[in-house]
């Protein structure tokens, strides 16, 4: 080997290990920024088809696919915060005042007083330990989530700032994201050339069918749930307060099979048993109405929305996804939990893929 | 013959004469003149690569541009592979420069040339309709520059622009259909020689 040659091959190192070291050196700094790079490129896999569907009836320009979208996007908070804001805090507030028992309603005591009106009378002392055990524990539950978002709302201004730079990434990535593709695919080797192209689009296909399939199943069960629950207060003449909340929650709670469809199901069912429905008092076929309204709209979900929307087959086993929540609950808390499974799926769907890919080019 | 207008064009103009009056008499051959020129010549032999394959043979300068923005360009040394024979197929290639062997290698020690290509030639196309296995393998027999247009790609143009992608299907269907009815030719051929040996 000749001194040039020796050169040659320690400057082709150092391309390489120099940024690597840097990366290493800067990593806590950098990763944040990676983080907020990765959640840009998922709303860019979710809004790309959009854009592109744009770009097609706009006469062909890209910038004014994505200005549309950002327009429509703050159209949509806009109208969502002037008309359904007051509404979700309103049954917020007043949900809150109710749990703690420092409102017109305490949610707790009107609970205890309906449980010990249907139980026998022996078994009174065991209902109140058991449900003063549970208040006790939801309440935990509620405070440390209430924590989770008592410290978002403190670093209020770096969650601006990160959702700004989100936004940001997000718009550079709609508008250039055939060059980035064209670029960074131009630094893979020959021999990986295509294998890499087939799995960006397979992985990118993947990922974005699988957040738009749980983003659009997430709302239309948060949209039926609602209509639901007024259904059912409507031709039963009941009163089951904070149905638009409750629905909104089982919407979000949808995100996680198995126990999601139960989160919207069980404070209906307590809303409506601790309200005071007046002289016709609690009937047992409400409770079942509401159940049945729950499971009604679980049908549909799984069977008329999610087969449709779903791009491909993402059903888990009820034991990964308890593991799933918890691994998720460890990590981020309450707000871990609900977004588990997603990321999950996410990462499940790149990594079957990069597996095929790999098999199918005969590397694995 | 008219220009279309372009946004450096009044710089361009300005270049140009100033040159011409000699009032820069270096920025001719500056390193803004390169820029200018560079784009074009890339643009302008990936555009004759383009028509030169019945694709794209009929396009629009409109179209072809829109074409030459998300196709891919490789280099290739001789006795590098472009693709193995039962690689999952993707699309097309282009010679721009350069030779290129299509082999069947069931056989290591006895591989089969099927076919050997050179500048404007293209290979691959049938992969852009399916995703079945290539049938042999691309072998760059030479320092070869090629274009690739993959099946993303066609898919990317049928959403944004359906027109363009209309055009590439139909053309696609045409090369297929020409090639299905000289595969019947060949064989009512065949079976007609083999009739006549049997009488």
């Amino acid at each position: 080997m000749t001194s040039t040659q020796i050169l040659r091959y320690l400057l082709k190192s150092a391309q390489i290990i120099i940024p690597l070291l840097v990366v290493v050196a800067l990593w806590s700094h950098i990763a944040p920024i990676l983080l907020l790079l990765v959640i840009a490129l998922l709303l860019t896999s979710i809004l790309g088809p959009v854009a592109d569907w744009l770009e097609m009836h706009l006469g062909g320009s890209r910038i004014a696919a994505v200005l549309s979208i950002y327009g429509a996007i703050i159209l949509l908070v806009v109208g969502l915060v002037s008309t359904l804001g007051p509404i979700l805090l309103d049954e917020a507030r007043s949900m809150g005042q109710a749990v703690s028992g420092e409102g017109d309603s305490d949610l707790s005591g009107a609970l205890k007083k309906s449980l010990l009106d249907i139980v026998p009378e022996n078994y009174h002392e065991t209902v109140e330990a058991k449900l003063t055990e549970w208040v006790a524990g939801s309440g935990q539950f509620l405070q440390s989530l209430l924590k989770d978002l008592a410290g978002m709302i403190g670093k209020l201004i770096g969650v601006i700032m990160n959702i700004v730079l989100v936004l940001v990434f997000t718009f550079i990535l709609l508008l250039e994201s055939r060059n980035f593709k064209v670029a960074f695919v131009r630094s893979v080797p020959n021999a990986y050339f295509e294998m890499t192209l087939n799995l960006l689009d397979k992985v990118q296909a993947q990922v974005s069918g699988y957040l738009r399939g749980q983003g659009i199943a997430a709302a239309s069960v948060g949209v039926l749930s609602t209509i639901g629950l007024y259904m059912v207060s409507w031709i039963m003449d009941v009163n089951i307060p904070y149905a638009f909340i409750i629905g909104m929650l089982a919407g979000i709670a949808n995100l996680i099979p198995f126990i999601g469809p139960f989160v919207g199901m069980v404070p209906a069912i307590i809303a409506y048993v601790v309200t005071d429905q007046g002289p016709a008092g609690i009937s047992a076929m409400v409770p079942l109405a509401i159940v049945g309204m729950f499971l009604f709209v679980q049908m549909i979900d799984n069977f008329l929305i999610s087969p449709k929307i779903m791009s491909s087959n993402v059903g888990m086993h009820p034991l990964l996804v308890m593991v799933v929540i918890m691994v998720g609950n460890s990590i981020m808390g309450p707000l871990g939990m609900l977004f588990a499974v997603p990321a999950f799926g996410v990462v499940r769907a790149t990594i079957t893929e990069i597996i095929w890919g790999l098999r199918a080019y005969r590397i694995l | 013959m008219m220009q279309r207008f372009s946004p450096i064009m009044p710089f361009r103009y300005w270049l140009d004469i100033s040159y011409k009056t000699g009032e820069l008499p270096d920025m001719k051959n500056a390193i803004w003149e390169n820029i200018f020129k560079r784009g074009n010549e890339a643009r302008s032999e990936t555009a004759t690569a383009l028509r030169n394959v019945p694709v794209f043979a009929d396009f629009s300068k409109r179209e072809l541009r829109e074409v030459e923005r998300i196709v891919h360009h490789r280099d290739f040394k001789a006795g590098e592979i472009i693709f193995r024979q039962g690689d999952p197929g993707l699309g097309m290639y282009i010679i721009i420069q350069g030779d290129v062997q299509i082999v069947n290698n069931e056989n290591p020690d006895n591989p089969i040339i099927y076919s050997e290509l050179t500048d404007g030639d293209f290979f691959g196309d049938l992969a852009l309709v399916d995703d079945a296995s290539r049938s042999a393998t691309a072998l760059s027999s030479g320092e070869t520059r090629l274009i690739s247009f993959f099946r993303p790609e066609l898919q990317d143009i049928i959403t944004r622009f359906p027109a363009i992608g209309n055009k590439v299907l139909m053309n696609l269907a045409k090369v297929i259909a020409s090639r299905l009815r000289k595969t019947n030719d060949y064989l009512s051929a065949a079976q007609k020689a083999q009739s006549g040996d049997e009488n």
